[in-house]
């Protein structure tokens, strides 16, 4: 199968299956909402009344900032009378700020762990129709392998994609523009493999019912490597859709809207928000379509048949989730299923 | 004499000192150099400029050692009533000669961000010092070598001159506070043996200071320089010769009347570019890596002394030049000196040069807007920097705010990055907050590095921006004509802006000396209810003192009429009722932010209803980046 059509595959299966879109969202909303609910509360409290929110709501304003960046030191000077008590607010902001820097992680990290099983063995097994307690399964059964992913996801981040970051902007703003010729397309490209490879390891697991991170990891390397031209042309349409997304909202729409027609903003960002799942679901169903449908080296682990004591209905109807290319390895000699992006074929083969 | 007390910088906490830090970067010096030279095509100077101390200097630069070596010969009128007794010179360099320094010990080895080198000092001497009939006389260092007296056998008597000769070396220092040089680049300031003022039975002279600049008579200046060949120059003036040696050098001559300073600079790599803006050359001495300069410093300029013009008086001179400084050598730039300044593409918010070069950020534009200022401010008027720096920092930045928001927008006068924007009073207002409490009145030496900023930057630039909006512009700028045209080619204080600012306004102008020049006077207005038929407002002060500053209250009722009420501010608290009038909406004291000095204006405005949409507006942006963030760190 080759990019373009693994790329097609993910957007008919992202649609065919709309309602994990919406779980995401809906999860996303919420969470985001939970972390609202104390700073909104505050800002309520010292601002409902005052003609400054309006200032605020206009666009941030110098002033306002510096005023209340100043505050210690400003209420400090009228003997502590102030009468806004700028100071106390700032103390509260900073630590609901500091709060929601600490949970913000965990509140995107533990559902999203969660929920790329449930997905993901949604779009491997293309065939099934959805069942609320499969999508439960996959999610609780490959939670702790996708944890442990996110957090070697997350030490990668933090020791090679941040500091390249910071390399890149340091070095557009003492070089000047011309460097950003340079290095934003060495960082999109860094960050696409990067994203192909950690993704590619999911899928991989998925695909292969095993629960190893490394393993899979391993398994996404080699596949990556030896597919790079069909996993090249998924990630670059992909992130080009999720490129096109941002400018069509960010640089046309949300900039043209009018600050006061909160109604309006809500509405045009929840769609960005909705749209820029989707873009990411294709990725990852297109995915699952490009693995599936190719041979990839052998697993270690033979695939676990002893799911279906977890759910017996699962795999003694359909084959287990493993059913594609990776299960085919598991009986050398045998060919893969290919490319008809279902599972059954598949799992018959591994039959 | 001399007096002069070592100030002991207070610790400021450690995010004050960073916000200073940037703000000091820039709000750093600024060099402009006028030139008179009587041309008819030139409008006429003002009053004609007294001649009390001239200098003749002939000067040899050594490129290669960075090493001056000079003949000077000085002519001071006494102007008083009383005999000098002896002559006390300024030896400047000296304070870059070693770690002793008192500018060194009170401000350490970093001036507005550049570091001293002490591989690389500076120094001066005077090797040979005698009067016009070859009597010798001998100098005497005094404290750390940046002053120097010399007893005269007989004293000057008032109304006689005295003509002094006198041969000195200079090292120059890798630049450093505003003078020296880096590889071929030269920025000769503070270079040459300088008599201090004679007045009131003394000389007013005062060693090198951290924070203190300058004070002198004003004279006309005729200065050869001999260079080699390769070099372009521009310096205090105009040139009025150039003459080729043999041995691969030239001599540049220079001549400027009515100044109270001479600096020059040279380069190989400097490039001109010159416009004429109303008469006036404006010559841009650039060098070749800061090329898109060009244009944006020159309509810097151009705006800048179009507008002081106007507002003041117009520039006597015939050129204003512009210098550049290199990258490695940002310490000379943002400097002034009567018709020459020092500019630079250096970054008051510490962002580098990318922002400046996109034009999002003006501090290139705001260096050479208020170090032309100061041609007024100083070169013209020229105040006793040392003694009252707040007068000369201050109508200069003030003068500064008012062309940059002119000019590039009054909220976008220092950043305007698409959604971030800053306008350069907001800066101040942040360095005031600081310590708002500072008196602005003081010599340079009483404040710390922060302190200095605020009190002779930023609080002069709210205050007066605060008296302007009070009084109104036109008024205000009556006040400031009347006093540059009055004081122009003289040495005002602080007293004099007082009784022509009192004169021309017709008011008692007590909250704005007495509050804030020579007080400690701090203000925040505030609305603390909102009800159906009365609104309450109160004026807070510090504990001790007290800042009343007239203002007004805007009261909109809930037809969508409303009434601007005069408040004098004399009471601490007050409650506006109005019981024939339909409910009232909102109350808003001083609507239109004209009093930039209250320290709180969020607290300015109230409502009687909770407002919904605003609020709203807020939360669902605050939730739209929550939801981002969530899907960023989700990795999904
Ligand atoms: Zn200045």
């Amino acid at each position: 199968m080759n990019g373009w059509r693994a790329f097609q595959l993910g957007i008919s299966r992202t649609i065919r299956y709309w309602w994990v879109v919406l779980i995401l969202f809906g999860v996303n909303l919420l969470s985001a909402l939970s972390l609202a609910v104390l700073p909104a509360g505050s800002l309520a409290s010292q601002f409902g009344h005052r003609i400054a929110i309006q200032a605020a709501a206009d666009g941030v304003d110098a002033w306002l900032v510096v005023e209340t960046l100043m505050s210690p030191l400003s209420s400090g000077a009228l003997g502590g009378q102030s009468v806004l008590e700028l100071a106390n607010w700032l103390q509260q902001i900073t630590l609901l700020g500091l709060l929601t820097a600490l949970v913000l992680p965990l509140l995107a990290w533990l559902p999203a762990a969660f929920l790329t099983g449930g997905l993901l063995l949604t779009y491997v097994e293309v065939t099934q129709p959805f069942r609320w307690r499969r999508f439960l399964w996959g999610c609780w059964h490959w939670w702790g392998a996708f944890l442990l992913l996110g957090v070697m996801q997350g030490i990668l981040v933090i020791l090679l994609l941040l500091p390249l970051t910071g390399a890149v902007v340091g070095l557009v703003a003492i070089a000047g523009g011309w460097s950003a010729w340079v290095g934003l397309p060495l960082l999109t490209v860094v960050v696409a493999v990067g994203l192909a490879w950690i993704e590619g390891a999911r899928i991989a697991a998925v695909l292969g019912g095993m629960r190893n991170p490394f393993h899979a990891l391993g398994l996404a390397l080699r596949f990556t490597i030896r597919h790079l031209p069909a996993v090249g042309v998924l990630y670059g349409l992909a992130l080009a859709l999720l490129g096109l997304l941002h400018i069509l909202f960010r640089g046309l729409l949300l900039p043209r809207l009018p600050l006061d027609g909160w109604l309006l903003v809500l509405v045009v960002q929840q769609i960005f928000i909705l749209a820029r799942l989707w873009a990411r679901l294709v990725r990852l169903a297109g995915g699952a379509a490009l693995y599936r449908d190719s041979r990839i080296p052998r697993a270690a682990d033979p695939p676990a048949v002893v799911h279906r004591r977890d759910d017996p209905r699962g795999y003694a109807q359909t084959g287990q989730p493993g059913g594609g290319s990776f299960a085919a390895q598991t009986s050398p000699g045998q060919p893969a299923g290919q490319s008809q992006g279902d599972g059954a074929k598949d799992s018959v083969a591994k039959r | 004499m001399s007096n002069h007390k070592v100030h002991q910088g207070r610790p400021a906490g450690f995010w004050a000192e960073a916000v200073i830090l940037l703000v000091f970067v820039f709000l750093s010096g600024l060099a402009c150099l006028l030139f008179p030279v009587p041309a008819a095509a030139h409008p006429p100077v003002q009053s004609s400029p007294p001649d009390v101390a001239s200098y003749t200097i002939t000067v040899t630069l050594d490129a290669e050692a960075k090493r001056l070596t000079a003949r000077e010969t000085i002519t001071y009128l006494n102007t008083t009533a009383t005999p000098i007794p002896n002559l006390v010179f300024h030896l400047y360099l000296n304070a870059f000669r070693d770690q002793n320094s008192l500018f060194l010990r009170e401000g350490g080895p970093m001036h507005r961000g550049h570091g001293w080198d002490p591989n690389h000092p500076g120094w001066i001497r005077v090797t040979d010092l005698r009067l016009a009939d070859g009597t010798v006389l001998t100098l005497a260092e005094i404290e750390d070598g940046t002053l120097a007296r010399a007893d005269l056998p007989v004293p000057v008597a008032p109304g006689e001159r005295v003509e002094i000769e006198l041969e000195f070396q200079a090292q120059l220092p890798r630049i450093f506070a505003r003078t020296g040089y880096a590889d071929d680049y030269f920025m000769v300031g503070q270079w040459f043996p300088k008599l201090g003022v004679w007045e009131d039975g003394g000389w007013n002279a005062h060693p090198f200071h951290a924070n203190a600049e300058f004070y002198a008579n004003f004279g006309t200046y005729d200065v050869a320089i001999t260079l080699p060949d390769s070099y372009i120059t521009g310096g205090t003036g105009l040139p009025v010769s150039t003459v080729d040696h043999d041995d691969g050098t030239q001599t540049v001559r220079y001549r400027a009347e009515g100044v109270i300073d001479f600096a020059w600079t040279a380069s190989t790599r400097f490039r001109e570019a010159p416009r004429i803006v109303d008469g006036i050359e404006l010559l841009y001495l650039y060098l070749p890596e800061h090329e898109w300069t060009v244009e944006r410093v020159l309509d810097a300029a151009e705006a800048a002394v179009t507008c002081y013009g106007r507002w003041y008086g117009p520039y006597p001179y015939a050129r204003l030049t512009v210098v550049d400084a290199p990258d490695d050598g940002q310490g000379a730039g943002g400097m002034e000196y009567p018709t020459l300044v020092t500019a630079g593409p250096m970054s008051m918010l510490g962002l580098g040069s990318g922002l400046i070069r996109a034009e999002m950020e003006r501090s290139l534009e705001l260096v050479v807007v208020h170090e032309v200022g100061h041609q007024w401010w100083q070169s013209m008027v020229a105040f006793n920097e040392a003694e009252e720096p707040w007068l000369d920092e201050g109508f200069t930045d003030y003068s500064t705010l008012r062309v940059m928001e002119k000019v590039y927008g009054a909220d976008t006068s220092l950043l305007d990055a698409g959604q971030w924007e800053m306008g350069y009073l907001q800066i101040h207002r942040m360095q005031y907050l600081l310590s708002p409490r500072l008196p602005m009145y003081g010599p340079a030496w009483e404040f710390g590095m922060m302190e200095y900023g605020v009190a002779t930057y930023s609080k002069p630039v709210l205050s007066l921006t605060t008296l302007e909006r009070t009084l109104g512009e036109e008024r205000m700028m009556a006040i400031m004509q009347t006093f540059f045209q009055r004081y122009q080619f003289d040495h005002p204080t602080t007293e004099d802006f007082r009784a022509v600012a009192e004169e021309v306004s017709g008011q008692d102008l007590a909250w704005f000396f007495d509050g804030l020049v020579y007080g400690d006077g701090v203000l925040n207005y505030a609305v603390t209810d909102v009800s159906e038929h009365s609104v309450t407002v109160v004026r807070q002060n510090s504990p001790n003192s007290q800042l009343i500053v007239p203002t007004e209250v805007l009261v909109i009722f809930a037809d969508g009429s409303s009434l601007l009420e005069a408040w004098s501010g004399a009471e601490s608290e007050m409650t506006f009722t109005y019981a024939d009038r339909p409910p009232v909406r909102s109350a808003q004291v001083d609507p239109e932010q004209k009093v930039v000095v209250d320290l709180c204006w969020a607290d300015n405005g109230m409502t009687r209803r909770f407002q919904i949409s605003p609020w709203l507006s807020l939360v669902v942006r605050l939730l739209y980046n929550l939801q981002n963030g969530l899907l960023v760190m989700g990795g999904l």
